[in-house]
């Protein structure tokens, strides 16, 4: 009894003592010195912190994860102080054993060139619930000022997932040598994925004196027969940049998911938590699990029909019916939040018109199905969310249900949930990259940004010619995007339509007063939306400036930044057609008629500027097209994109000098 | 049996008293002219606050809202917080349908708990009950019943009649009990409410109701508190915070409280008093110390928020900061105060109501606990010195638009005294623009920028030095409103002066596109750093009057050396625009082939009315056309 109690606690000691034995860190008051001594890092000359050094230590037993973490920052000028504030969390419910404990922390100074250690007090660490699903703890270091060094640790406890690990290289300071260890069961095989990272050599770093490589992993090791322990580290880590035109900077960071790939049988105490291994083993437990997609029938399911019989979806043409249901749906359901776990009982759903993004679209499955048609259900990561992996299912990114619909040849993506999208149009923030089909057997699928185009036009037209009365009669034909959000944002409150109109005129190139407007099909979204307005000007009675590309994509280079990091993701290929007939006022002529220019990034981005003058009907006719295929440009096409931007905000930028005729 | 009666009617009184037929929350009954401008409609509120000791306040609150649509989901929330001094004895709630059907019902068990603070550097013991309702069909309504008790009478709880200005009102009504010797005094804002007072035994009870309030479109500028809605204050005359006792009949007596309560709090180590000497030892000039030892201070010291139980309001204590190199408002204002103590300096905190201009401003004639913050004021012989302790970037002396020009109370040994913090004037709110360029004859344009900013304006830029390098090359090539740039050199340095904070700015760009091409002409922008005023589009009627916050002037001049080939075929005439909220002036010339402009905008700090609202308009448009200003160059 006495041996058994005792074996683990021998285990602990071992393993302890064989994770702190690295080369990168040597505990010592020099280290400290020298650091406090430094100034400024060549790594980021910049930075208010820096991590000098950071180690997760992670070790799986008995279904439970502890992970030992300890992190020495410089804090390099004064805006870097609040770092000495320290908050970490913990997932854990009511019921499990999750915890965070162990708390120590001491600030390293240097006073009169002799090295003074601060000790925090255990009354300055407050560890609480935040809310039902986690504990949090906090804690100040004393004494932090600029140039101060500081050391803390702290271990965290939680129940062990399918993803052990998500080892975030990349964080807002820069690092100079980052690590993380696993200790793992031998009936346990993991798979590790690296994002963003140079390959990690096999360096064996406790026995060659050679130079450590920035990124490298120590030979598998056995600390215990039972156990393997492996250890990877990163050195000279820049911080994360925030550029923008990123869907989510973290699909680029560099980082590496540890996550378990299979369990031997023998090890059955942590058999009853796993399961999604790989996709097809997500596709089957979500198929199977009542509270996701289990209701969903194959054969006749009464309650649909009934369902189909209620909003007449009974043409004998498939497409219409399809059309039918979704529109019902999308218009008449309530929707009760994003979750994806908790399925409603679908009878109840399709009586009661509510229920949350699942139910919804079960409820849309379900009543397509009945009505002969294959429709199955599609999850995803929004682009808020990291990008889903091809290959492995990293279900905290899946934060999105869809309906994937076949009728007829054709494949149509449907959200029940997208009040004001049409039929097979779905929000572009859905267009994250790879998906997952839930079928029979499961099959992953691409939502690609390129395969989505947002089409606008916008017609500009002179109405009255007359000097004293000159009007603009303006249409704007949104796109199925901004159409979307211009339906949200003005059913909400219809005088936001006229403030948007108003404000369009104001931003416009001359001055002008809204004198009436209309909006079409505002409450339709299956119909186009345009609005249409006339602008009076109260023009110059001698000389007028004209640029006569009065609306424009890109009134501003959105990229003015000198270097860029990340990919540019547009957030669809564009196509924005703008043309304007121009009748010159009475007695009026344009001098010097600008040229028209085509100006091109690549055979499928483009941007036409055709001008013409007409002096017989003393008319001018300006046609403007930017097509922007493309949704995905790499960093080393930056410069060339800002250059392509640039140029057609020069070529909008021309103008008309219209004098009166002498 | 009659016990049991009783029992049983003790019991049921309180709800019959709360409880209405459910068919009165049909949206049907609603007032049909309360329906406009509204998200949602209060039906009923009704709270109940209870004095039975100067330790113990009991509320109860019963209250529902009908939702009418989406955006007004957020008031379908109950949410009480409860810590050391609160604690929260019942929750539940109900949920009815547009027909007033009961739905949904509510138990305490269905209220999430969460902690209130979980930002680091962030300590206190607040934690909250809250039940947000899902999202449903609209219309719908939520009714609570709450019950708190506070073991203090330092604030009494406010009655807030329309909680939002999207809300309308049906009836609400606040009802106050205190023993016939506790006394109370009360206030109302933004209308008259009138006390039902009457006698219950030995208590007296107040109360107040208030009917048919309607929502409103919310405006641009407005300058009224609690977004308009009437509010009643009520306040002790003598309190219980944790074990002390305190008097608010007075400013000077609610000063004397905080006072005691955070006497004594100053002692320094023997180390730390000969450091603070060291620092100082041959300084003689008042001002100059104070320089010194707010350096030390902003050196030192940073702000972490530690607020448990009557911590609120009491100050950690001097050494506490010594060690651990950390406190919030109160402990970095006492420590300041100990350390110029030291430096034989006296000084005295400051209670304010930190924040926007629109922010709770300081009743002078309602003696209560309204303040979020703690400066210091160094009175001197000539000059006063005010001190914001928990910033790391202000100069000495430099308080900011977080606390400036507005009534706060100094705390002195004797007690509280009334105190009006500095305000910053036109001479000291500045922004100036020097800029010289030369145009190419390609179009683009190479530019120096000799800029400063002063007081308010200059306190968006001193975040600067946080930013990484690849924040600041963002900042910097998006700072200016050119369309394509470069920035060829660029530095923002502190010259702060005299108590005042002050930037300089240099720059080097390298403009492109920087004239618009028209044939043989060419079109050039004068306004080479255009100023955007702060204005919203009203779409209908202007309702309410309006305010400015805050004085300031920009004074610019722009040089630019046309190419040799070029001569100007038109200037834009000079233009002044006068006007109650401030002036704008341009002036435009060309001599020896080359351009000057000088601008001045002057903006007014006030409170205009609501019909001025279009004049505004007008004016900041005719400000904003001087993006039109165009200068028509032509080759000779």
């Amino acid at each position: 009894m006495k041996i058994k109690f005792l074996l683990p606690f021998v285990f602990l000691i071992f393993i302890t003592n064989s994770v702190f034995a690295k080369r990168n860190f040597v505990e010592s008051e020099s280290f400290y010195k020298e650091h406090l001594l430094k100034k400024s890092y060549d790594i980021d000359t910049s930075a208010s912190a820096i991590v000098l050094y950071e180690t997760a230590d992670c070790f799986i037993k008995d279904g439970m994860q502890v992970t030992k973490v300890r992190r020495i920052v410089k804090i390099v000028k004064k805006t870097g102080v609040d770092d000495g504030n320290v908050s970490v969390y913990v997932h854990s419910s009511e019921s499990d054993f999750g915890g965070i404990s162990n708390i120590h922390a001491q600030t390293y100074n240097l006073v009169d060139g002799v090295v003074v250690k601060n000790v925090m007090p255990d009354n300055a660490i407050k560890i609480d619930r935040g809310s039902d699903d986690f504990i949090y703890g906090k804690f100040s270091l004393p004494a932090v000022a600029a140039g101060s060094v500081l050391d803390y640790s702290y271990e965290t406890k939680k129940e062990v997932s399918d993803i052990v690990a998500d080892w975030e290289i990349e964080g807002e300071m820069p690092k100079l040598v980052s690590e993380f260890s696993l200790t793992y069961p031998a009936g346990i095989s993991l798979a590790f994925t690296p994002q963003s990272t140079p390959e990690f050599l096999q360096f064996d770093d406790n026995q060659s004196d050679s130079a450590s490589p920035i990124a490298y992993t120590t030979p598998l090791s056995t600390p215990d027969i039972r156990y393997y322990h492996k250890r990877w580290v990163r050195r000279n880590v820049q911080g994360i940049p925030n550029e923008n035109f990123v869907y989510n900077g973290k699909n680029y960071s560099e980082r590496i998911v540890f996550r378990i790939a299979s369990i031997s049988q023998t090890d059955s105490w942590y058999r009853y938590k796993s399961g999604y291994f790989n996709w097809y083993h997500l596709n089957n437990r979500v198929k199977e699990r009542r509270q996701v997609f289990g209701q969903l029938k194959d054969g006749h399911y009464p309650p649909a029909k009934q369902f189909l019989k209620r909003i007449g979806a009974q043409d004998s043409d498939k497409l219409t019916n399809a059309k039918t249901i979704y529109s019902y749906i999308r218009d008449s359901f309530v929707y009760k939040g994003n979750s994806l776990s908790t399925a409603r009982d679908l009878d109840w759903v399709l009586r009661n018109n509510l229920g949350n993004r699942l139910d919804l679209n079960l409820a849309l499955i379900s009543a397509l199905r009945e009505a002969g048609m294959n429709a199955y259900p599609v999850l995803l990561s929004t682009r808020k969310s990291v990008k889903l992996n091809e290959d492995f299912p990293n279900i905290e990114g899946i934060d999105y249900v869809l309906t994937s619909l076949k009728v007829d040849g054709e494949s149509y993506y449907l959200d029940p949930t997208g009040k004001y999208y049409p039929f097979g149009t779905i929000p572009p923030s859905c267009y994250n990259g790879f998906a997952w089909l839930v079928n029979d057997t499961g099959m992953g699928i691409q939502l690609d940004p390129k395969d989505i185009k947002e089409r606008m036009v916008i017609q500009v037209k002179t109405s009255n010619n007359s000097l004293d009365d000159y009007r603009f009669h303006i249409q704007k034909v949104f796109g199925k995007y901004t159409a979307a959000q211009k339906r949200e944002r003005w059913l909400a409150d219809t005088l936001l339509l006229k403030k948007d109109l108003l404000q369009d005129v104001k931003d416009a190139i001359i001055e002008g007063k809204l004198t009436e407007y209309k909006v079409n099909n505002l409450n339709n979204p299956d119909a186009t939306l345009s609005v249409e307005y006339e602008v009076k000007y109260d023009l110059p009675k001698d000389n007028i400036f004209l640029q006569p590309s009065l609306y424009n994509y890109f009134t501003e280079s959105p990229f003015k930044s000198e270097r860029r990091y990340n990919p540019i993701e547009m957030p669809y290929a564009i196509d924005v057609n703008y043309s304007l007939v121009l009748q010159l006022p009475e007695h009026y002529q344009v001098e010097n008629p600008p040229t028209s220019s085509m100006l091109e990034y690549d055979d499928s981005d483009y941007y036409k500027y055709l001008i013409q003058y007409y002096p017989e009907t003393n008319s001018l006719q300006l046609n403007t097209k930017l097509n922007m295929q493309r949704t995905i440009f790499l960093p080393k096409e930056y410069n060339d994109l800002k250059t392509f931007v640039n140029k057609i905000i020069e070529t909008q930028q021309k103008a008309l000098l219209i004098k009166k005729a002498s | 049996m009659k016990l049991i009666l009783f029992a049983l009617s003790a019991l049921l009184i309180p709800c019959l008293c709360f409880c209405r037929p459910k068919s009165d929350f049909a949206v049907s009954n609603i007032n049909p002219s309360l329906l406009a401008n509204a998200d949602a409609v209060v039906r009923l509120y009704d709270e109940d606050v209870e004095i039975k000791s100067p330790t113990e306040v009991v509320i109860r609150k019963h209250y529902a809202v009908t939702v009418l649509k989406k955006e007004g989901a957020g008031h379908a929330s109950c949410s009480e917080s409860f810590s050391r001094l609160e604690k929260v004895e019942k929750l539940r709630g109900y949920i009815y349908d547009k027909d007033g059907a009961l739905k949904v019902k509510i138990n305490e068990s269905d209220f999430s708990t969460e902690a209130v603070s979980l930002q680091p550097g962030y300590y206190d013991d607040e934690k909250v009950k809250n039940y947000q309702c899902s999202p449903r069909e609209c219309p719908y309504t939520v009714e609570f019943f709450t019950e708190t008790r506070q073991t203090h009478t330092f604030f009494l709880p406010e009655w807030f009649v329309r909680p939002a200005y999207d809300v309308a009102v049906e009836e609400s009504h606040y009802r106050i009990t205190v023993p016939s010797d506790f006394k109370i005094r009360y206030k109302s804002f933004n209308a008259t409410l009138n006390a039902d007072i009457s006698k219950d035994e030995d208590k007296n009870v107040y109360s107040w109701t208030s009917k048919d309030l309607k929502a409103e479109r919310p405006e641009f500028l407005v300058s009224e508190e609690f977004e308009g809605s009437p509010v009643l204050m009520i306040a002790p005359e003598e309190f219980m915070l944790g074990t002390y006792k305190g008097n608010m009949s007075s400013w000077k007596s609610f000063g004397k409280f905080l006072y005691d309560l955070n006497k004594d709090r100053d002692e320094l180590t023997d180390d730390k008093k000969a450091e603070i000497l060291q620092l100082v030892q041959n300084v003689t000039d008042p001002n100059e110390k104070i320089s010194i030892l707010y350096k030390y201070l902003q050196e030192h010291v940073r702000y972490v928020s530690i607020q448990y139980g009557v911590g609120g309001w009491q100050t950690l204590d001097a050494k506490f900061v010594c060690s651990n190199g950390y406190g919030d408002c109160k402990a970095l204002s006492n420590f300041m105060y100990s350390i110029l103590k030291v430096a034989g300096i006296t000084a005295y905190p400051v209670v304010i109501y930190a924040g926007t201009h629109d922010a709770v401003k300081m009743p002078l004639d309602f003696v209560e606990q309204v303040f979020n913050h703690m400066i210091l004021c160094v009175p001197l012989q000539k000059d006063t010195v005010w001190l914001e302790c928990t910033s790391r970037d202000f100069p000495a002396g430099y308080l900011g638009s977080f606390t400036a020009n507005r009534d706060a109370l100094m705390v002195t040994p004797e007690g509280g005294v009334v105190v009006h913090t500095p305000g910053y004037g036109l001479d000291v709110n500045v922004i100036a623009h020097k800029i010289t360029g030369i145009l190419n004859t390609d179009g683009s344009m190479n530019l120096q920028m000799n800029n400063f900013y002063s007081g308010i304006p200059a306190e968006g830029l001193i975040g600067w030095s946080y930013l990484s390098e690849q924040e600041k090359d963002r900042f910097i090539n998006s700072k200016f409103q050119f369309p394509s740039y470069t920035t060829t050199a660029y530095d923002l340095v502190r010259t702060d002066k005299a108590f005042l904070l002050h930037l300089n700015e240099k720059a080097g760009l390298a403009v492109q596109g920087a004239i618009s091409k028209m044939g043989d002409y060419q079109l050039l922008n004068i306004d080479l750093d255009p100023v955007r005023l702060p204005f919203q589009i009203e779409a209908t009627e202007r309702k309410k009057s309006f305010y400015l916050p805050a004085c300031w002037q920009i004074l610019d001049t722009f040089e630019i050396t046309l190419p040799p080939a070029a001569s100007v075929k038109a200037l834009p005439e000079d233009m002044d625009a006068p006007s109650p909220f401030g002036e704008c002036h341009w002036r435009i010339e060309e001599r020896n082939g080359k351009l000057f402009a000088a601008r001045t905008i002057q903006v007014n700090q006030g409170e205009y009315k609501a019909e001025q609202y279009s004049d505004y308009e007008a004016w900041i448009d005719k400000l904003h056309s001087q993006r039109y200003y165009k200068v028509v160059l032509q080759s000779k």
